[in-house]
């Protein structure tokens, strides 16, 4: 855990009550959230961390008045005249309890789809970590992956060079599988798609970029598209570290080389806050602009295709039982949730879906950036996971399909620590799985029985 | 000296209110926001039908959690009605019970009774809720208490002022108001009633409280839930 | 990383080694050849390590105490000429869970070095028998120590197949070659010195769905 060694308990006093009294400038959403909340209750109802075991730290009410308070007691009347009467309280000099706190949140915006006002506790968890960051208390795993990102572009830290040995490999894989050459065109200029997976989908779990590279193939458009060997990953963990210097820095090379292609859509992979941070703040806050390209998601362009019924699939491939897990940044927070349903009935015998689904689907439990802290496994394999298993388990589902490498890890970890009955993978690992290629599906050593 | 308090704090009180709410809301309006914060699926909902909708009849807290919503929605429902309802102590429309062939009286004694009961009784559920359901219980502090134990004691005068037999005189409230709207302060005649007084002064503790506190949340939804409705 | 009580594991063989709380080895300097032997075991390979299982074990163990480095899956697959289905071949609990694990590889050094190889989702071992839609063994002769530990596996019992449960699977499969029937369970129970309570500890699903299922019986 980062422990924020180089600063005093006064300067992070003044830091903590500085950054907390400047939400007074904006944004808007922090405004209200500091004076709207009318404290019913009703977000630690539909907390997927509350639900899993609740205890007074993590109810989302509680989190959020950690900065409510301070926020009550400098810059309002009420505060400064009533102090603890109208909850307005100090800033304790605990900033441990803080991240701890913060990074209990997932951040899935579950509580914003039911609370009567919308508010998105969210927001408030990321100003929170917004502040243990500067003041040098971000946990060590999340500093060293936007360090890592921030040096090579990815995280995983992986060199140009190792990643197009990744791309032949992938390109042996499928002459294996259907006998014809599928490319996997790397840092074509002039290519019309820009395909940006997170980067373990190339190189952890490649099955859902095989799977793009089927579909391009079989539409005949196998020169329209590229990967970059640079910029081969969307993983952007300044979201969650709530830096938007970092997030701002690791997005912009990925823009760049767009616009270096001269590519008409920016193509994003299987990863949620990777297309969440693209469409809905990059390209909607016009962080650089006006751009000369568009971000599209490969799951609705895939659905078109199936709908247009350009793609055929022998469904017999995949014979069990599938369901669909929505990342909550695919689902709440980007709207995708038909396009994956798609995709998975054209590609699967047995498609079912959880109840509650789609806007209203529970976390994985590893959201916000979590999945990949281990020193909080306890935590995510027993209580922000409850109510995931639960779901899942009631599906009776031997696969759950889902399109976000941090659900995924999530996921992993926890039929290991439940030794639970299910696999978990893409959605394009399905359809690679069951798409025809010349009449035929991939041939493969059938591991899963 | 007491006659003075109720002919000149009304103003002080409409005064405080008005800028209050108005200076909380510009600083909302004014407060610069990068982008919204869509929530999806759509089906929640356009950004102007959408937030209407949920101004009105709480949707999102209704598949949050029912049993908030119903004591919560009649509450507010019930408070709007006597909010209405309150303007026949300013003014009369003769012309309107008749076309309608409405006794005005015992519409106002039926309606007005039941809503000022069912006001109360939705209230004090959930002030329980705040004392007994553990969640509610851990984020509540003294103002969410005193919000609610203020209102209740407008309402419990209030419903006073029906129901506990003594008379209470509408011609002469509703003269006492005509005047304070007309600023005739010569004319102006304070009703002796001392429930009818205190129940006043509570109101305008109450709106003056208002401004100040979360109570301001049934401005604050309007621009809270457009952030996260569809444009 | 929050760090739990050390755990350890002994093999049939009689050594033991500590592993931490993942279930990897740890201290690493502790790993020879007959961990990795026996680790394969445990993770799926019944059969001894085949050559093609020695080089991709050599290949990290190069990787990992020359270079400090762990590849991640596709990497490893290139260096070796090997298929990802032909890796999963090898080693059924994956990469990371299953080779890196039988290399002596902890959990920590991998994570720390890039957490991502964690990532990968690999599956749980499978029966590969034929089964009735009951669940029993369609063809008495295909049972092996696999099959019992996969039952084992579902009953969820925490300390595995341990030698009890073979000495009595030894003698129903025994009386069954001989016989050719089932024994009853006062039979059984009587010839291997087991009582009620011990038979539900170690078969929870009971006498005809616990005992004679595992021993590979089949259904009457």
């Amino acid at each position: 855990m980062g422990n924020g060694e180089n600063i005093t308990g006064q300067e992070l006093h003044e830091k903590v009550v500085e950054s907390v009294t400047a939400i007074k400038n904006g944004p808007k959403v922090l405004n209200l959230y500091m004076d709207v909340c009318a404290r019913c209750g009703t977000c630690a109802e539909v907390c997927p961390v509350y639900q899993g075991e609740p205890t007074e730290l993590r109810n989302p009410v509680v989190r959020s008045d950690f900065i409510r308070g301070i926020y009550k007691k400098y810059t309002t009347t009420s505060g400064k005249l009533l102090g603890s009467m109208v909850g307005a309280s100090d800033f304790d000099g605990d900033m441990k309890k803080w991240v701890d706190s913060f990074y209990e949140c997932t951040g899935c915006r579950r509580c914003a789809t039911y609370c009567p006002f919308g508010i998105d506790n969210s927001v408030i968890t990321r100003k929170g970590r917004a502040i243990a960051d500067a003041t040098g208390y971000t946990p060590d795993t999340m500093k060293k992956v936007v360090q890592t990102s921030l040096d090579t572009c990815n995280t995983d830290g992986a060199s140009p060079e190792a990643f197009k040995a990744s791309i032949d490999f992938l390109e042996e894989e499928m002459k294996d599988e259907h006998g014809v050459d599928i490319k996997i065109p790397v840092d074509v200029v002039g290519a019309e798609y820009f395909y940006v997976p997170p980067s373990g989908d190339v190189l952890v779990n490649p099955e859902a970029t095989t799977g793009i590279a089927k579909v391009f193939y079989v539409l005949g458009m196998q020169d329209k598209w590229t990967m970059s060997s640079k910029c081969f990953d969307g993983a952007n963990y300044g979201l969650f570290t709530g830096n938007d210097g970092h997030m701002k820095a690791d997005n912009k090379p990925y823009v760049e080389e767009a616009k270096r292609f001269g590519a008409k859509y920016m193509f994003m992979g299987e990863c949620g806050h990777a297309y969440r941070i693209m469409k809905m703040m990059m390209e909607k806050g016009k962080w650089w602009g006006d751009l000369p390209f568009k971000v599209i998601n490969c799951m609705e362009w895939t659905a078109d295709r199936i709908k247009e019924g350009k793609l055929e699939f022998d469904k017999s491939k995949n014979p069990m039982p599938v369901t669909y897990h929505d990342p909550c940044n695919f689902g709440r927070s980007c709207g995708i949730v038909e396009d994956p349903r798609v995709i998975l009935e054209a590609a699967c015998e047995d498609f079912r879906d959880m109840t509650p689904n789609r806007g209203e689907n529970w976390c994985c439990g590893g959201g916000g950036g979590l999945s990949a802290m281990d020193d909080i496994r306890d935590f995510r394999m027993k209580v922000s996971s409850v109510k995931k298993m639960e779901q899942v388990k009631a599906t009776g589902a031997k696969y759950v399909a889902t399109a976000c490498s941090n659900c995924k890890r999530q996921f992993m970890q926890l039929i290991e620590s439940h030794n639970a009955d299910f696999a978990v993978g893409g959605v394009h690992d399905m359809l690679s799985r069951s798409i025809l290629i010349n009449g035929k599906a991939a041939e493969r050593v059938d591991w899963e029985g | 000296m007491n006659d003075y308090i109720f002919m000149f704090f009304p103003y002080i009180t409409l005064l405080v209110f008005v800028l209050g709410v108005v200076i909380r809301i510009r600083a909302w309006a004014k407060s610069p926001q990068p982008g919204k914060m869509t929530l999806f699926p759509a089906t929640q909902g356009t950004e102007v039908p959408g937030v209407i909708k949920e101004a009105l009849f709480f949707p999102s807290l209704f598949k949050g959690d029912k049993t908030l919503w119903s004591f919560s929605w009649i509450f507010h429902a019930t408070l709007a009605l006597i909010f209405i309802g309150h303007i026949r102590v300013f003014t009369d429309f003769p012309a309107l019970w008749a076309a309608l062939n409405i006794n005005a009286d015992n519409m106002s004694a039926t309606s007005g009774g039941i809503a000022g009961i069912l006001v109360m009784a939705t209230l004090i559920l959930l002030l329980f809720r705040r004392f007994f359901v553990g969640r509610v219980r851990e984020i509540s502090n003294l103002a969410d208490y005193f919000a609610l134990v203020l209102v209740l004691a407008v309402i419990i005068t209030g419903n006073m002022m029906r129901f506990s037999g003594h008379h209470f005189d509408l011609e002469l409230t509703r003269a006492y108001f005509s005047s304070m709207l007309t600023f005739s302060f010569s004319a102006m005649v304070v009703p002796a009633d001392t429930i009818f007084r205190a129940h006043f002064l509570l109101v305008q503790l109450l709106f003056v409280y208002i401004p100040f506190s979360k109570i301001l949340h049934f401005g604050g939804i309007f621009f809270t839930q457009t952030l996260v409705k569809q444009s | 990383m929050t760090k739990k009580e050390p755990n350890s594991i002994t093999f049939k063989c009689g050594k033991t080694y500590l592993l931490d709380d993942q279930g990897f080895l740890n201290p690493p300097d502790q790993w020879d050849e007959k961990f990795a032997k026996c680790m394969a075991r445990e993770q799926g390979i019944w059969e001894e390590l085949t050559d093609q299982h020695w080089q991709i074990i050599n290949y990290l163990r190069k990787k990992f105490t020359k270079e400090h480095v762990v590849p991640v899956v596709v990497l490893a697959c290139a260096d070796n000429k090997l298929r990802l289905s032909d890796l999963r071949f090898l080693f059924p609990t994956g990469y990371h869970r299953g080779a890196c694990r039988i290399a002596g590889i902890n959990y920590d050094f991998m994570y720390e070095s890039n957490y991502w190889l964690t990532y990968e989702t690999s599956t749980m071992p499978r029966v590969d028998h034929s089964v009735t839609p009951r669940g029993y063994l369609s063809d008495f002769d295909t049972w092996n120590e696999r099959f019992a530990e996969l039952i084992i596996r579902e009953w969820k019992l925490p300390q595995g197949l341990t030698d009890r449960h073979r000495e009595i699977i030894t003698f129903m499969r025994e009386f069954y070659t001989k016989n050719k029937s089932i024994p009853n369970v006062f039979e059984a129970c009587k010839s291997t010195n087991l009582d009620i309570k011990e038979l539900i500890e170690l078969f929870p699903d009971g006498y005809h769905r616990g005992v004679c299922r595992i021993s590979g019986l089949p259904f009457f």
